[in-house]
């Protein structure tokens, strides 16, 4: 067996780091450097306050951590396969990395830059939160309700997905360099990876000039329906335009089962006197007393859980999604693991977060470097 | 990006969105995906599927019919990756499961797509895209805080981002098998990609924050931070500022806040920007260093200077701009348009090691290969005036082929 391929990671923040996560977590040997004083993501809090470090850990598990001036970076390029940053102006100065740094780095193979705007075009210098990064891809424009303003996604959305598309083309790229020796260089943005979700809306303009926008509430209520104790998720089938008799007979409300509310459209038309039947029986019993009772008679409902619902998940458990980390006082805590289970196939990453920045200097300069 | 899957063949056995994206993901990069559907109850695709459709090869198999999981079978015998996103039930009914397929295919990459992936208590439960996103704990933190629970813009959010994680692990499994000759199952759900995709709010949680609810775009770590409604029907702009930018937001929205920016509130903010176009407000905030930027729409964004001038988008000879891959470089990508369910069927079948004429009209003798019907309306609908009336489109443009200029 060949021994693990290895990634440098360079970035502060979310959306690098986490395509380097994913390297971590199909094998890769990934090694973190931290600028002086260490990655600001380590002190960071939850958009809801407290929770501080947790985005930190959540994207550099299963990586080691160094400290290095600008010369031992490039050192340690030169051993790597994948470089991996935040190479906009933004990302260079938070990390450290002098500018032309993307140009300059000479790994084996390829260096990726993940950013909000990417490396190159009129608003690459443009400065960038996630929100904003929603904002631009078209598809903040497309979440939440009618009567209501766009609405963000949950945390580091755009980030993630940046990240992974990064992971992904990391992998891709260094295929073709494997094959003619030419190191490749790839320039990923969050804002494109979210603009990529959104390719029938682009298609429904392109073709049809309609510009489509957030759905309406009416048609939300059809979905999340409140119960005696929080939501379920209500679906007769898997698209809109299915019959409700399924739902009729769960709810106990025959009139439902008319024709005139079999259809998506019929609905429409009768809106209020369709919501009249089907929203209130649903708060005579538990979301979960209507979620097993939904599965009896083969409706594909859900539950619609909370972050704790997860950590109590028996499905999770059993496929060992959640891991145990290293909470904030030093005793284990549940995080999400590797996104997919394999068999057979490379190793999971196997090590938690560097606890403290350069805590593998030494270690990772003599096994990359050769240094003493 | 280049082509580095080239050479690289994919049986696919999929259906609504996540698996035939991930597949397009692989398209994109060169790999020769064949996408198999029963041709038995098909319809016309939509215009909205011609994006998952690009760069591919189709052929129906009905494998409900006689030899129909014979062909499967065999053609699986000669790929490099076979995936489905069908019921774990479904591909031992045919005898198309990892274990039938490996007996065939001793390197095989085989992916599953499922709701709550192949094996627990929850294996054999339905779920879709939409409740995936309800049931990882998404919508709960989507939208104002007395509203119902919101949901992630488009349809296809879980199912998109299960797509992306499933090409990721294509990739990294055919990396493992060219360095052992190992097979590899990738057993992927929507639930578990997306609580993935969810990692940093549970990890946060875990670590002692409040449970995750609705906020609407507030963040705690921004002393202003949120989407404000601009002039003009449904536009509105997206703010995130730290407390270093208050004094650039104020000088930029003529609010006078000469060093104390304790009054710059969010009220005052949404009154400035009420009466100026978006686009405006952004450039202006941006050129301040504010992070900023106009809510765009899908005009804004297929007619955005930004985006063409990095190459995302690309071309289907149809001639119209479409999404690239989520790493970008859509320009570089050379798209050929949907084929019609079946067309490549004697092409794929009689490839070398494969089916003899006679087989292959065997085959579709007994309905275990067939053609669906052609074509792909993207035909303009007479009469918008109920959906607008309802506010289900922001708006129908009479001219919408201002993305023509960025073709040259």
């Amino acid at each position: 067996m060949s021994p693990a391929p290895r990634a440098l990671d360079l970035a502060t923040g979310v959306g690098a780091a986490y395509a380097t996560r994913m390297l971590a977590e199909v094998g890769w040997d990934v090694v973190k450097v931290e600028p002086p004083g260490g990655d600001p993501l380590r002190d960071e809090v939850s958009r809801w306050g407290r929770g501080r470090g947790g985005a930190f850990a959540y994207v550099n598990y299963g990586k080691r951590g160094v400290q290095a001036d600008d010369r031992d970076i490039e050192r340690l390029a030169a051993a790597a396969d994948v470089a991996v940053g935040d190479f906009s102006p933004a990302g260079c100065a938070a990390s450290g990395v002098s500018a032309g740094m993307f140009a300059a780095l000479s790994p084996r193979l390829v260096v990726v830059s993940v950013s909000a705007f990417g490396l190159t075009g009129p608003k690459a210098n443009w400065a960038a939160t996630d929100l904003v990064a929603q904002a631009a891809s078209g598809l903040m424009f497309l979440t939440g309700e009618h009567d209501q303003a766009p609405q963000q996604l949950p945390p580091y959305a755009a980030a993630i997905t940046g990240g992974i598309a990064g992971a992904t083309a990391a992998l891709a790229a260094a295929r073709s360099a494997r094959a003619d020796g030419v190191v490749r260089r790839v320039d990923v943005s969050t804002v494109e990876a979210m603009a990529s979700h959104t390719y029938s809306q682009t298609s429904a303009y392109v073709y049809r000039g309609e510009v489509h926008r957030r759905e309406q509430r009416e048609k939300q209520a059809l979905r999340m329906v409140p119960t005696s104790d929080g939501y379920v998720y209500c679906a007769p089938g898997a698209v809109a335009n299915v019959d409700m008799r399924g739902v009729a007979e769960l709810i106990g409300e025959s009139r439902l089962a008319e024709e005139r509310f079999q259809t998506a459209e019929g609905r429409m038309q009768h809106y209020q006197e369709y919501l009249d039947l089907f929203v209130p029986p649903f708060r005579q019993k538990t979301a979960q007393e209507w979620f097993q009772e939904a599965e009896r008679l083969h409706l594909t409902f859900a539950l619609v859980q909370t972050v704790d619902d997860l950590f109590r998940c028996p499905q999770l458990g059993a496929r060992k999604m959640l891991r145990q980390v290293p909470g904030p006082d030093g005793r284990p805590v549940p995080a999400p693991g590797r996104p997919f289970r394999l068999e057979g196939g490379p190793p999971e990453a196997s090590r938690p977060w560097p606890e403290d920045p350069g805590e593998h200097t030494a270690e990772v300069f003599r096994e990359w470097l050769g240094a003493q | 990006m280049d082509q580095p899957l080239a050479g690289i063949t994919v049986l696919s056995m999929e259906q609504a969105a996540a698996l035939p994206f991930a597949t397009r993901h692989l398209a994109d990069l060169g790999a020769e995906v064949i996408r198999v559907e029963s041709h038995g109850r098909a319809r016309p695709s939509a215009l909205s599927e011609s994006d998952l459709l690009r760069n591919k090869r189709r052929i129906g198999i009905d494998l409900a019919a006689e030899g129909g999981p014979e062909v499967f079978r065999r053609l699986a015998a000669n790929v490099d990756v076979v995936a489905h996103n069908f019921t774990p039930r479904v591909m031992r009914k045919y005898g198309i499961d990892f274990e039938s397929v490996r007996q065939v295919n001793p390197d095989v990459i085989y992916v599953s797509i499922t709701g709550f992936g192949t094996t627990g208590p929850w294996g054999e439960r339905p779920l879709f895209g939409p409740g995936a996103e309800a049931v990882s704990g998404h919508n709960v933190m989507i939208g104002e805080p007395d509203a119902w629970p919101g949901r992630p813009g488009t349809i296809v959010y879980a199912d998109n981002n299960t797509g992306l994680n499933a090409a990721f692990a294509v990739l990294a499994a055919l990396d493992h098998r060219d360095a052992t000759g190992e097979a590899v199952h990738v057993d992927l759900s929507l639930y578990e990609a997306a609580i993935a995709h969810l990692g940093v709010a549970v990890t946060e949680r875990a670590f002692g924050a409040p449970l995750p609810e609705r906020i609407g775009n507030a963040d705690r770590r921004y002393p202003l931070h949120g989407v404000f409604a601009a002039a003009g029907h449904d536009r509105s702009v997206a703010i995130a500022a730290a407390e270093a930018d208050l004094p650039s937001v104020g000088r930029v929205l003529g609010l006078n806040v000469s060093g104390d920016v304790a009054g710059l509130d969010a009220e005052r903010v949404a009154v400035a920007v009420s009466a100026r176009p978006a686009e405006e407000v952004a450039a202006a905030l941006q050129a301040a260093g504010v992070a900023a930027h106009a809510v765009a729409d899908c005009s804004d964004q297929v007619q955005d200077e930004h985006l063409w001038a990095r190459g995302y988008f690309g071309i289907l000879l149809d001639g119209g701009p479409h999404a690239g891959p989520a790493f970008g470089g859509g320009a570089d990508v050379a798209m050929t348009p949907p084929h019609r369910l079946g067309q490549d069927n004697d092409d794929v079948l009689a490839r070398p090691g494969g089916f003899a004429p006679e087989e292959i009209e065997a085959a579709r003798a007994a309905g275990a290969i067939g053609e669906g019907p052609a074509g792909m309306e993207p035909r303009r609908p007479a009469d918008y005036s109920v959906r607008l009336a309802r506010a289900e489109l922001s708006r129908v443009d009479e001219t919408f082929d201002g993305w023509r200029r960025f073709l040259s």
